[in-house]
C-alpha cells in the first residue's frame, strides 16, 4: 500500500536530517532545537497570561538546558494550510524537530515521527492516564506512543437559563423552544453552518455519529453516502433544514464557518442557545459580565432522545528529530509546557481548554471551573475525526452541502448526493 | 568602449547587433518561472496526485470528473458573473469618475485631488485586507454597519453573506470598490491626451454633451478602453485572495470563483490532480483571453 | 463659455458627485478606523456607534506589541523594493531590444511574453512550491523575488517597449553618428527621455507586488518572512478570542504606510501614470 512508499521516503528524510544534524552554526556541544508551534501556543499568544506563561516556562527550560537553543517557528493559523505544509516538509525531509499537530491529522504523521515509549517511562507518564480518544490518536498501529496530547476541547449546547429553562435534548425540542423565545426578541438555535471545519465538527458529525454513522470505512474510504450511512446523513441535513425552514435558526448561520463566528452574536446579547466549543466559555465570561452567571451547558441536542455524541479536538505534539539529545530536549520542553501534571494544569488555567489526562482533573495545580467535570464526562465518550487522508475532502464537501441546504439553494437530498458524487470516485 | 582592432570590432559588432544579451535575463526568468510550472501543472492534471502522498498514476480521470462534478458549471457561471459584473462596473464607474474629475479640474474645483486620492487608495490595499474589511461591514446582525443602514430605512436585516445570490453580489461589489481605481486612472490619463481642439470643434458645431461623449470622446478612447478591459478581465479571472477572506467561497459554492476553487482543491482537499485540472481550465481561459488581446492589438497596429 | 448660473449648477452637481465618490471609497476605511478604536464591548453595540465612545488607542499598542505587523510591513518594503529594481534591470534592456532591434522571431516573442502575462499566479505557485521544497528554497527571498519579478515582467516590458516606440528613431541615429554604443543610446537617450514611463512602471510594479498574495502565501512558510498581504491573515481571529477591533487595528497599520505614500506622492503618481499610460 501507500504506507510503504511513505515509509521509505520518511526514512530517506530522516537520513537526510541526520546527515545535516551536525553542522549547526552554534558553538560545540550546542543543540539547535527547531520548535514549530501555532501562534496561540507561543510567547506571541494574543492573550497576555498565556504569553507570559510560555515565556516563563521557556526561561526555566533554558536554565536547565543551557546548551539548547530554541528556534521557534510559527505555523499559519489556517490549520489545513499549516498541516499540509508540515506534511510536505516531512515528505521532503525538512520537518522541524518538534511540532504541534492537529489531533485529527496526527495519524498521518506517524510514519515520520519518533516513538516516545522510553521517554514516557523516563518521565514517569502512563499512557492509560490519557482519555480514551487521546490514546487512539497518539498510539501507532504498532502499539508504540508517538505523541504528546495536550489540552483538548469538546462541543456542547450552551444555553441561557434565564430564557431556556430546560435544555432541549432533541432538535425538535430545540426548534419548538426557538420559536417561543424568538417572540421575546432572542435568536433561536445558533450553530456554525457555513464553510469551515467548525461546521463539520460541531454541527454535522455529532448528529451523524450519534446515530451510529461512519464517515469512512475500514480502509479510510468515504462511506457516508451509501446504504444506512446515507440515511443517517440525510437525517442530519433534513433536521438542519427543518430548523432553518421553520424559522428557528436564522439563515445567516450559513456564513459562519467556525464556532467563534458566533461570538459576536453572543456578545450582542441576543443569543439564547447555541452549539459551540467549550473554550467559548472564557470569551463569554470576559464579555458577558454578570449575565454569564445565567449560562449553563448541556449535551448537544440530537435527532432522537437518548442519543449522545460529541467531538473532541485538540492538538498533539510529535517529535521528528532523530538525535537523542534533541528528542530529550523536545520532550522535556513540551512536557514542561503542556503535558506534565503541573504543566497541563497551569497551562489550562491560563489558556482554558480541557485536560486530556484523567489525573489532571484531580490535580492540586488544576483550578478548573464549574464546568470542568461536566466536560470531562462528555469527553469520556467523545469521538475524534477519522484519520483518513480523504477526510478533508469529505469535510469540505459536507460543509458545502450543509451551507447549501441552509441558504436554500439545494434540498438535503440534492446536497448530499452532490457531495457524495464529488467524494466517491469510480 | 571603442575597439580599435578590426577583428575585435567585427566580433563585438556581431554581439552588438544581436538582441540576445538584452533579452537574456528576461528569457531566463520567464522560462524558469513559467515554463516548468505550466508543464508540471498540465502533467499533474493528468494524474490522481494528492498533496499528502508522493505516488500517483496517470489518468484523464481528473478531467472527466471535473466536467461531471455538480459544482463545475456553477463554478464557471459564478466566475462568469463575477468577472463580467466586476469588469463592467469597474470600467463604467472608472470612466464616470475620470470624467467627473477631469471636469472638476477644468473648473478648478477644490477637493479634486482628495477625490482622486481616495479612489486610488482602494487600489493600494491588499486583497486580503479588503476581504476582511468588507466581511466586517457585511455582518448580518444589527451591529453590522450595512445592516444598520438598512434598518434605518425600516427594512429587515439583509443576508449579505448567507444568501447565495446576495453573497455573489456582496463579493462583486467589494471587487468593484477595489478595482475601479485602475480603470479610473487609465481612462483619466486617456482623457488628458485627447486633443482639445477636436472637442472644442464639436462643441462649436453644436454637438450636445452626450453627443460629444459618444461620437467624439469614446471613439478616440476606444483603444485605451479595450486594453483596460482586457487587463481588468484577466486580473478578475485570477482573483481569489479577496473572495477567500470575504466568504471563503460560500455559502455552498455560490462565490467559489475558479481561482479559489483551484486553491481549495489543492490546499483544502489536498487533491492535486483535480486542482491541476481546474488550473488547466483557467489556463485555457487565460490563453483564450490572450488571443483576443492579440487580435485587438493586431488590429490597432494595422491602423 | 458657460453662463454664471450654468457654472454654478455644474459645480454643485460635481460637488455632489464628489461627495458620493468620497463616501463610497472612504467609508470602508473610516469604518475600520472607527472599529480599531473601539473597546471589545463597544464592538457589539446595537445600533453600532460610528464614532467610538472611548478612543481605545491601546488596541494599536497591543497589535504592534503582540503581532508581527511592523515586521510584515518591513518585509513588504524589502520585497517590493527588490522586485522593482530587478524588474527595471530586466525589463528596460528587453524592451529596448524589442523596440530597437530587428530580429527573427520578434512577433512570436511578443506573443509569448503576453501569454505569460495572462497566467494566474495560483497556477504557477503550486509546482514552484514543490520544486522549491525539493531544492530547499522555500523561505528564500531571492527566488521569491524572482517569481514576483516574473509576474510583473511581461507587463512591464510591454509597457516600456510601447514607451520606447514613441521616441523617434532619429534620436538614435543622431547618437550613432556621434559614436554612441547601443548601451550608451539606451542610458543617455532612451532612459532619460522615458523617465515618466519608467516611473509609471515602478508605481504599477510596486502596487502589484505590494498586493501580491498567492506567491508569498505558498512559497513562504516562516511567518517572520511574511509580507503584509499574508501576515494579516494571521491576525484574523484565532480560536480563543474575538479580535475584530485588533484585526481592524492591524489592517489600519498595514495599509497606513502606503496610504501616506500615496497622499504624499499622489500628484507625482498621477502625473507619471497619465503621461506614461497613454503611450502603451
Amino acid at each position: 500500500m501507500k504506507k510503504t512508499v511513505i515509509g521509505t521516503i520518511g526514512g530517506g528524510a530522516l537520513l537526510f536530517l541526520a546527515a545535516c544534524g551536525g553542522n549547526g552554526t552554534s558553538g560545540e556541544g550546542d543543540v539547535d532545537l527547531d520548535w514549530l508551534t501555532t501562534p496561540s501556543y507561543s510567547p506571541q499568544a494574543t492573550n497576555e497570561e498565556e504569553a507570559d506563561y510560555i515565556s516563563g516556562k521557556i526561561a526555566e527550560f533554558e536554565e536547565e538546558f543551557p546548551d539548547v537553543n530554541i528556534n521557534m517557528d510559527l505555523q499559519s493559523t489556517d490549520i489545513d494550510e499549516a498541516m499540509s505544509r508540515l506534511l510536505e516538509q516531512a515528505n521532503t525531509g525538512r520537518a522541524p524537530d518538534v511540532a504541534a499537530i492537529d489531533g485529527f491529522y496526527f495519524q498521518r504523521f506517524i510514519d515520520y515521527l519518533q516513538p516516545l515509549d522510553e521517554l514516557f517511562e523516563e518521565y514517569d507518564m502512563d499512557i492509560d492516564d490519557f482519555l480514551p480518544f487521546a490514546q487512539d490518536v497518539i498510539k501507532g498501529e504498532d502499539g508504540q506512543i508517538y505523541g504528546l496530547y495536550m489540552n483538548t476541547d469538546t462541543r456542547v449546547l450552551f444555553y441561557n437559563t434565564e430564557v431556556v429553562e430546560e435544555p432541549p435534548a432533541t432538535w425538535d425540542e430545540a426548534i419548538e423552544l426557538s420559536l417561543d423565545i424568538q417572540e421575546d426578541g432572542y435568536s433561536g438555535l445558533l450553530f456554525p453552518g457555513g464553510r469551515g471545519e467548525g461546521t463539520a465538527v460541531t454541527t454535522l458529525w455529532p448528529l451523524f455519529w450519534a446515530q451510529g454513522g461512519e464517515l469512512v470505512d475500514e480502509d479510510g474510504n468515504p462511506s457516508f453516502g451509501e446504504g444506512e450511512n446515507r440515511e443517517k446523513m440525510l437525517n442530519v441535513l433534513s433536521q438542519i433544514d427543518t430548523a432553518v425552514q421553520s424559522g428557528a435558526t436564522p439563515q445567516r448561520v450559513s456564513s459562519y464557518g467556525g464556532e467563534n463566528d458566533l461570538n459576536e452574536e453572543i456578545a450582542g446579547g441576543s443569543a439564547a442557545m447555541f452549539l459551540g466549543g467549550n473554550w467559548q466559555l472564557s470569551f463569554m465570561r470576559e464579555t458577558l459580565g454578570e449575565d454569564f452567571e445565567n449560562w449553563d451547558v448541556a449535551p448537544l441536542p440530537q435527532i432522537e432522545e437518548n442519543q449522545f455524541a460529541t467531538s473532541a479536538g485538540g492538538w498533539a505534539w510529535g517529535i521528528f528529530a532523530e538525535e537523542e539529545d534533541k528528542q530529550e530536549a523536545a520532550f522535556d520542553l513540551i512536557t514542561r509546557l503542556f503535558i506534565s501534571e503541573q504543566g497541563m494544569s497551569e497551562w489550562i488555567n491560563v489558556h482554558g481548554g480541557l485536560p486530556s489526562r484523567e489525573s489532571v482533573y484531580e490535580s492540586e495545580y488544576f483550578e478548573g471551573d464549574e464546568f470542568s467535570d461536566v466536560f470531562r464526562e462528555y469527553l469520556e465518550d467523545a469521538n475524534v475525526r477519522p484519520a483518513s487522508p480523504r477526510y478533508n475532502e469529505i469535510s469540505n464537501q459536507m460543509q458545502i452541502a450543509v451551507s447549501e441546504v441552509i441558504s436554500g439553494s439545494k434540498t438535503p437530498e440534492e446536497a448530499l448526493d452532490d457531495a457524495w458524487s464529488v467524494v466517491n470516485e469510480d | 568602449m571603442k575597439t580599435t582592432q578590426a577583428g575585435q570590432k567585427k566580433k563585438a559588432g556581431r554581439w552588438r547587433d544581436s538582441p540576445l544579451p538584452w533579452l537574456l535575463p528576461l528569457g531566463i526568468i520567464l522560462t524558469f518561472v513559467f515554463l516548468y510550472p505550466v508543464f508540471e501543472i498540465v502533467r499533474f492534471s493528468f494524474t490522481n496526485a494528492s498533496l499528502m502522498d508522493t505516488d500517483y498514476e496517470y489518468t484523464i480521470g481528473s478531467f472527466l470528473r471535473l466536467v461531471q462534478l455538480p459544482g463545475f458549471y456553477q463554478m464557471l457561471t459564478v466566475t462568469g458573473i463575477f468577472v463580467f459584473a466586476s469588469v463592467f462596473f469597474q470600467l463604467f464607474f472608472g470612466f464616470l469618475i475620470a470624467l467627473i474629475i477631469d471636469r472638476g479640474q477644468q473648473l478648478k474645483m477644490r477637493g479634486t485631488v482628495a477625490v482622486r486620492t481616495a479612489v486610488l487608495t482602494a487600489w493600494a490595499i491588499p486583497g486580503v485586507i479588503i476581504g476582511i474589511i468588507w466581511r466586517i461591514m457585511y455582518n448580518e446582525t444589527e451591529s453590522g454597519i450595512f445592516n444598520h443602514f438598512v434598518s434605518l430605512f425600516g427594512m429587515d436585516t439583509m443576508p449579505f453573506l448567507s444568501d447565495p445570490q446576495m453573497a455573489l453580489f456582496a463579493v462583486t461589489l467589494a471587487n468593484i470598490w477595489r478595482g475601479t481605481a485602475f480603470s479610473m486612472i487609465l481612462l483619466y490619463a486617456g482623457i488628458q491626451t485627447l486633443p482639445k481642439d477636436v472637442m472644442e470643434a464639436a462643441k462649436i458645431d453644436g454637438a450636445s454633451a452626450f453627443q460629444r461623449l459618444t461620437k467624439v470622446m469614446l471613439p478616440m478612447l476606444a483603444p485605451i478602453i479595450l486594453i483596460n478591459l482586457i487587463i481588468i478581465s484577466i486580473d478578475t479571472f485570477n482573483t481569489f485572495d479577496m473572495v477567500m477572506a470575504l466568504t471563503g467561497g460560500g455559502p455552498g459554492q455560490s462565490t467559489e470563483v475558479i481561482a479559489l476553487s483551484i486553491y481549495t482543491s489543492i490546499f483544502r482537499e489536498f487533491n492535486l490532480g483535480h486542482g491541476a485540472a481546474t488550473a488547466v481550465v483557467l489556463l485555457i481561459i487565460n490563453v483564450g483571453m490572450t488571443l483576443v488581446y492579440l487580435k485587438i492589438l493586431g488590429k490597432r497596429e494595422e491602423r | 463659455m458657460l453662463s454664471r448660473k450654468q457654472r454654478f449648477l455644474t459645480k454643485t452637481g460635481l460637488y455632489f458627485c464628489y461627495f458620493v465618490i468620497l463616501a463610497f471609497f472612504l467609508f470602508p476605511l473610516l469604518w475600520v478606523i472607527s472599529l480599531s478604536l473601539k473597546t471589545r464591548e463597544e464592538l457589539f453595540a446595537t445600533p453600532p456607534t460610528i464614532i467610538p465612545e472611548t478612543f481605545a488607542f491601546e488596541n494599536y499598542a497591543r497589535v504592534i506589541e503582540q503581532s508581527g505587523v511592523l515586521n510584515y510591513i518591513q518585509n513588504s518594503f524589502v520585497i517590493v523594493t527588490a522586485t522593482v529594481i530587478v524588474t527595471l534591470l530586466t525589463a528596460i534592456p528587453a524592451a529596448y531590444a524589442i523596440s530597437r532591434f530587428k530580429f527573427k522571431g520578434k512577433s512570436p516573442l511578443l506573443v509569448i511574453i503576453l501569454m505569460t502575462q495572462m497566467i494566474s499566479a495560483v497556477v504557477i505557485s503550486i509546482p514552484l512550491y514543490r520544486l522549491f521544497a525539493q531544492l530547499d528554497l522555500i523561505n528564500n527571498y531571492v527566488v521569491l523575488i524572482i517569481v514576483y519579478v516574473a509576474v510583473v515582467l511581461p507587463f512591464s516590458t510591454w509597457f516600456l517597449k510601447g514607451y520606447f516606440d514613441t521616441i523617434p528613431y532619429a534620436m538614435d541615429e543622431a547618437a550613432i553618428v556621434d559614436g554612441c554604443s547601443k548601451f550608451q543610446i539606451l542610458t543617455k537617450i532612451l532612459i532619460p527621455t522615458s523617465v515618466p514611463g519608467i516611473v509609471s512602471v515602478t508605481i504599477l510594479v510596486a502596487v502589484q507586488s505590494w498586493s501580491q498574495f498567492v506567491i508569498p502565501y505558498i512559497l513562504l512558510d516562516d511567518d517572520r518572512l511574511y509580507p503584509v498581504s499574508v501576515g494579516v491573515m494571521n491576525l484574523q481571529s484565532t480560536q480563543e478570542s474575538v479580535s475584530t477591533h485588533l484585526l481592524a487595528a492591524g489592517s489600519v497599520i498595514s495599509v497606513l504606510p502606503v496610504i501616506i505614500l500615496f497622499i504624499l506622492l499622489q500628484r507625482f503618481i498621477v502625473g507619471a501614470l497619465t503621461s506614461g499610460a497613454v503611450k502603451g
